[in-house]
């Protein structure tokens, strides 16, 4: 079953694709691509939802975009992380990491009171 | 990291750049619509089918984009801008549409745009007098009303009270005091009669106007005997004296008086009097015991000091008044009123002007329900469009933003048509009314009115958008993609009640139309007293200085006999002004005897007004008791009076008028002298006003140098060359002026009246356009929205003619709820208007009933069309389109 986008928490998909763009700079559709496959196919991150996505973190100045050519010779557009991207990401995941260790506790505590 | 410029900047350059991101966007896009589909045909689809698959799942492209945009630029600007781009080529694709929205709108912000250049000239804007708010015009009151006065309670002012206001009210910096009267310019061309306003020397430093040219009279030429100087107006110094500006220092001839030219005003001073030609120094003896030798006669204008209210100062000077009052019997139950010179400036017209500002109000409403109306079929016909661009993700808000952009972008048209509208109608406006009506040189649409009008076509547009996108925002996306029209949805229901409400508006426009109409017909048609058909009249000026006293009697006298004498001629007679609209001689107190003897305030007064012998035969006026003036009367100086119906009921109840002897305080010696004749009333002071009681003088007795002359005879325009060069006879030194038919000399002084009406009617008529083009619209569509519904009903057999008066009642009934609304709202409102009008009553019935038939004929001729059209659709073909 793939989960869609828009199921996800608000915000992760900016975690998403931060962390993707950690590995180095990558155009919109590899990002989506990446997501799925490292979700082992549960995560569809719509285009939808990515491109505006993207061009939001641009203008907040977390991620910057240039043209550039993929491993098949062509031309697309690739995102890279900006400093400021880079810290993002890493106070994004700090928090989901916390938000998720702590809905896991709460879960945890729950079943063994069951 | 490169270094990233200030976000505001990245903002603009991306907005200037639009075009060039939006190739960007659309590259990036494509690239990932072609990676989609290779990695779909990789996993085993066909071509055709991963390119579709990969097309479907990106959504709409252009929504992607768009968002892309909004996210870029702040949503707002570009957004509204696309729109705009948008929605305006969706205008041009249907033009009839947009014209008659556009030209709606032009009509009514026009109009409104008019009226408010009007209101704001003559009511808003500071007067053009530096702090003009500190000027006020400042009259005498009578507290007990049995002195009767043109303008009932205020009189002109006493010179005595003028002097002792400028010494004891010490709220005021000044006081100055100004008459109206006329010279005869001699020796500059051809003799002409020239308006004077005789002013003291604190005039001009008062009003703070410097002269254009030369200086202002000073102290000591404002004294009995001093030289005569006279300021020119600039119209009189372009006219006479070619704009020479060496005509400061020239001596001409005024009234046969040599007077030095001093100065010339600059092109727009005026005060109060529109067409004023000379200002000269007043002159007057400000030694006399003015309480005892005369009456009220002059004006005063003051200028309150700086920093102390006009209220203040009122209570200041009703203090001072009230200290004469107590002090000096002339004074006694007298007070003042100090009224703002601004509202003296506006007066009657004021009133005019609220109503037609309220009723060009109404027509914006109108105009805006209409057009709100045809923005609603719009959508409603746009309703799938819409369904199917919330479906590929437009949000809700881009939906509502777009249409406000429409109806703003109409409106913002409509509005530039309708200032081009507004200066051609205010040129109209100043080519009609007579130049006192309009106390202000020119009427401009300039940058204040601009900006209303700018102002008035913003909000019209959001408030007609604000309907239908409203209502797109709350229709589901699924029940619109789904009905295909044929229920009454909310908008129709809406757009009833905005038909119903125009219909209502519509009415008591009517209605004001109609009862100003019915005005301006009593007003022409009143009775006033006397016969004023075929009445040529003119006035002459006697320069006192070549006439003494008997002489003036002698020349009127051969005057009225040289009219008389010319062929055609059926009478001819003098009085010293016109009847009806020409100011009286004055208002003064009389003592009757064989009655107490009153303290001067307590006294009776009358209105006073000068004739020559014939007056009342010539002018058709009956003779009711005893006799009027004849030639013989001139041998005695005091022959006696002649008083009208009004005096006689008023003052002469129980005796027999004939037996009467009585003494007017109008001269230095004032003997009892018996009634001659009582005569019949002549209305006072206007069209509208009444009969005053009124004491006739001979000319013989009360000699005038400016006397008015009658002719009557069958085309009294073809006596005006025979006429004039008969008097140039008697003096060819004359200055004839204002030669004019009786019936021409009415219309003018109905000219605000009948401007009032011609533009109320004016705007009646719109709004009833409007209102049926609004009636038929929405039948129309309705008829068009159920064609499928009527042609079923036709195949299965309904009459066609009841299918028409189907239609046709809907219409009807619209018509009469509005109708309903509209007569009840006039009855309320409409009582507003009982000062504009005369020999009408705001409920008048017969303008109701013709308002009412008026429009169901409009109503009946808007129904009938969508009503043919529906009886005419053919069953097979309707059914066949869906």
């Amino acid at each position: 079953m793939a989960v869609r986008q828009n199921d996800l928490l608000q915000g992760t998909l900016d975690l998403l694709v931060l962390r993707s763009l950690l590995a180095g700079p990558n155009h919109g559709y590899a990002i989506t691509t990446r997501i799925h496959q490292f979700s082992q196919e549960v995560l569809k991150v719509e285009e939808g939802s990515l491109y505006p996505a993207l061009y939001r973190m641009e203008e907040q100045g977390l991620i910057e975009s240039e043209w550039s050519t993929t491993e098949n010779n062509r031309r697309a557009r690739f995102y890279k992380l900006t400093r400021k991207g880079r810290h993002a990401a890493q106070a994004e995941l700090d928090s989901w990491l916390r938000l998720s260790k702590a809905i896991t506790q709460v879960l945890r505590a729950i079943e063994q009171e069951g | 990291m490169p270094l990233r410029p200030p976000r505001f900047v990245r903002r603009l350059v991306s907005l200037v750049m639009w075009n060039q991101r939006d190739r960007e966007m659309e590259r990036e896009m494509t690239f990932h619509i072609e990676s989609l589909t290779r990695d779909l045909m990789s996993s085993g689809m066909s071509e055709d089918e991963a390119r579709a698959t990969a097309r479907r799942r990106f959504g709409s492209m252009l929504q992607l984009k768009e968002e892309g945009h909004d996210v870029r630029t702040g949503h707002l600007f570009e957004g509204v801008t696309r729109d705009a781009r948008h929605m305006a080529r969706g205008l041009r694709k249907s033009p009839v549409f947009t014209l008659t929205v556009v030209l709606t709108l032009a009509l009514a912000v026009g109009g409104n745009t008019a009226i408010f250049s009007l209101v704001d000239q003559l009511l808003l804007r500071p007067l053009p007098y530096p702090n003009g708010d500190q000027l006020v015009a400042v009259n005498e009151t009578f507290i007990t009303s049995n002195i009767s006065m043109p303008s009932p309670g205020r009189s002109s002012v006493s010179a005595a009270n003028w002097l002792d206001w400028q010494r004891e009210a010490h709220t005021f910096e000044s006081f100055a005091a100004w008459r109206a009267t006329t010279f005869t310019l001699t020796g500059v061309g051809d003799p002409v009669r020239l308006n004077v306003q005789l002013v003291s020397n604190e005039f001009f430093p008062l009003l703070g106007v410097a002269p254009l040219l030369g200086r202002i009279p000073t102290e000591a030429e404002d004294r009995p005997n001093a030289p005569v100087v006279a300021v020119l107006s600039y119209q009189l110094w372009q006219r006479r004296f070619s704009g020479d500006p060496n005509v400061i220092g020239r001596v001409v001839q005024m009234s046969d008086r040599p007077t030095e030219i001093i100065g010339v005003m600059p092109a727009g001073f005026r005060f109060i009097q529109q067409d004023i030609d000379v200002w000269a120094p007043y002159r007057l003896d400000r030694n006399a015991e003015w309480r005892k030798i005369a009456g009220r006669f002059m004006n005063v204008v003051a200028r309150v000091r700086s920093g102390v209210t006009v209220a203040t100062a009122r209570t200041d000077l009703e203090g001072v008044a009230a200290r004469l009052a107590a002090t000096h019997d002339f004074n006694k139950n007298t007070s003042v009123n100090v009224v703002e010179l601004r509202k003296e400036l506006s007066g009657a017209v004021a009133s005019s002007l609220i109503v037609l500002y309220a009723a060009v109000g109404v027509l914006l409403a109108i105009a805006c329900f209409n057009v709100a109306n045809l923005l609603l079929a719009r959508a409603a016909a746009r309703k799938k469009e819409i369904a199917l661009r919330t479906s590929l993700g437009a949000g809700r808000w881009a939906i509502v933003r777009q249409l406000i952009v429409e109806s703003l972008l109409l409106a913002i048209a409509g509005g530039i048509l309708g200032v081009f509208l507004a200066r051609w109608s205010l040129a109209a406006v100043m080519a009609f009314a007579p130049a006192d009506m309009i106390r202000v040189p020119e009427l401009r649409v300039d940058q204040r009115v601009l900006l209303y009008a700018l102002t008035v076509s913003i909000l019209t547009g959001l408030i007609v958008g604000l309907a239908p996108a409203l209502l797109a925002a709350r229709q589901s996306i699924i029940s619109s993609l789904r009905a295909s029209g044929s229920s009454v949805t909310q908008s129709t229901r809406l757009r009833h009640v905005l038909v119903v409400a125009q219909v209502a508006m519509t009415v008591v426009l009517l209605c004001g139309a109609g009862l100003l109409i019915r005005t301006v017909i009593a007003l022409h048609q009143a009775d006033s007293g006397f016969d004023r058909r075929d009445l040529l009249t003119m006035e002459v000026a006697l320069p006192g200085v070549r006439y003494a006293p008997d002489q003036r009697t002698l020349f009127y006298r051969n005057a009225v006999a040289a009219l008389r004498a010319l062929p055609g001629v059926q009478a001819a007679a003098a009085g010293n002004s016109l009847p009806v609209i020409g100011g009286p001689r004055g208002g003064t107190i009389f003592h009757r005897l064989g009655t107490p003897e009153l303290p001067m305030n307590d006294r009776p007064s009358a209105t006073i007004r000068v004739v020559a012998p014939g007056y009342f035969r010539a002018l058709g006026v009956p003779v009711l008791q005893g006799r009027e003036f004849i030639d013989a009367d001139d041998a005695s100086p005091t022959p006696g009076f002649l008083v009208n119906e009004a005096f006689a009921k008023k003052f002469l109840k129980d005796v027999d008028p004939l037996a009467v002897s009585m003494s007017v305080w109008m001269q230095n010696e004032n003997p009892y002298l018996p009634i001659l004749g009582v005569v019949g009333d002549v209305t006072e002071g206007g069209v509208r006003a009444s009969a005053e009681p009124t004491i006739f003088y001979s000319n013989r007795q009360l000699n005038e140098t400016a006397m008015t002359l009658f002719l009557r005879a069958p085309r009294p325009q073809s006596q005006v060359a025979a006429a004039v060069a008969a008097l140039h006879r008697l003096d060819p030194n004359l200055a004839v002026s204002r030669i004019q038919t009786f019936d021409d000399a009415i219309a003018e002084s109905l000219a605000r009246d009948r401007l009032s009406a011609m533009v109320l009617a004016a705007f009646a008529g719109c709004a009833l356009l409007l209102a049926s083009l609004g009636l038929y619209g929405l039948l129309a569509y309705i008829v068009a929205e159920r064609t499928k519904e009527i042609a079923i009903r036709i195949a299965l057999g309904a009459r066609i003619g009841q299918l028409r008066r189907r239609v046709m009642g809907e219409g009807l009934a619209m018509m009469g709820g509005g109708a309903l609304l509209g007569v009840v709202a006039s009855l309320i409102l409409l009582r507003a208007m009982s000062s504009l009008l005369f020999g009408v009553r705001p409920q008048d019935t017969l303008t109701y009933v013709a308002v009412i038939g008026l429009l169901t004929i409009v109503a009946v001729a808007a129904s009938y069309l969508p009503a043919r059209k529906a009886s005419r659709i053919a069953p097979v073909t309707a059914l066949r389109q869906e």
